[in-house]
């Protein structure tokens, strides 16, 4: 198989197939947190997304250059990896309030949570773990961030079409959003088995 | 012994670089905040009770200042604080008048 047709398959496997928040339950924190407001899920959708990448491209170069040279690799890997995804999420706290504070106001406690978002640890150990060279821990970061972005989008919609339909009383708000979350991972288990 | 020493190298080294990255930025996108907001916070007790109805002294602080809430709303810090908060208010209020 060629490099390219690679490249594809594992960014269709990482957004569609194993859909970071759908099928594998990572980052589920700010995806029923924030889905309620439609402009916060995208604020925090592109925010992710830049984090997860630069995470991912970071973190590949630190694993391949000092952690595996110098045989520190199982047991430094989480210190490293969280040092590095909290040093961004706080340079994408710095930008935001300063580019965007109605944004920032509107995702509240969620930003800084994204350090501890384990979507994005997730990513960095599947890329570790696979071995992926630095274009593939992109494009595998790249997937998931669109997997993730993927179903934030999907649930705000249908969150706010809910909002105005007629529920009984104890259906209301979270309850609501996990079932439908639980029928849209249902539907997307329906990509099981597209790439083998 | 060797491994201990690399670690906490390698791990002081990546703290130190992305402390001193973070340091930039946060200086070079600075938020111009607002002093009556600083102000305000300055005199609050600091006891981050939430007791006023807002998530902190910080955002309470906010409040005040953008006369959303009440200069008596803390309860921690009793008649005392809202004296102080009445003073530091009207106290920007006269500088306003002056300008």
């Amino acid at each position: 198989m060629s490099y390219l047709a690679n490249l594809g398959k594992i960014f269709v496997a990482s957004a569609f197939v194993n859909n970071i928040v759908l099928l594998q339950f990572l980052g589920l924190c700010s995806y029923i947190g924030l889905t309620d407001n439609m402009h916060a899920s995208i604020g925090m959708g592109y925010a992710v997304t830049f984090v997860t990448v630069l995470a991912a491209a970071v973190t590949w170069i630190i694993d391949r250059w000092i952690l595996i040279p110098f045989h520190l690799q199982p047991f430094l890997q989480i210190v490293s990896f969280i040092l590095v995804i909290g040093s961004l999420v706080g340079l994408v706290e710095i930008y935001i309030r300063k580019m965007s504070p109605h944004l920032y106001k509107a995702m509240g406690i969620y930003l800084p949570l994204i350090a501890t978002n384990c979507l994005i640890l997730g990513v960095t150990f599947i890329n570790s773990l696979q071995g992926f060279d630095f274009v593939e821990s992109i494009v595998e970061a790249v997937g998931a961030a669109i997997g993730y972005f993927m179903a934030m989008l999907i649930l705000a919609g249908i969150r706010e079409r809910l909002r105005n339909s007629e529920l009984p009383d104890f259906f209301k708000g979270k309850a609501i959003a996990y079932m439908v979350s639980g029928i849209v991972a249902l539907a997307f288990m329906g990509f099981q088995g597209m790439i083998k | 012994m060797k491994t201990f020493i690399i670690s906490v190298a390698t791990v002081g080294g990546f703290g130190a670089f992305f402390g001193a990255l973070l340091g930039y930025f946060a200086e070079k996108y600075k938020v111009e905040e607002n002093p009556l907001v600083k102000a305000i916070y300055e005199v609050l007790p600091h006891g981050e009770c939430g007791a006023c109805g807002f998530p902190g002294c910080h955002s309470c602080a906010e409040a005040i200042a953008e006369a959303q809430a009440s200069v008596d709303v803390c309860v921690v810090g009793g008649a005392a604080t809202t004296e102080k908060i009445k003073k530091v208010v009207e106290e920007f209020k006269n500088k306003a008048s002056k300008n």
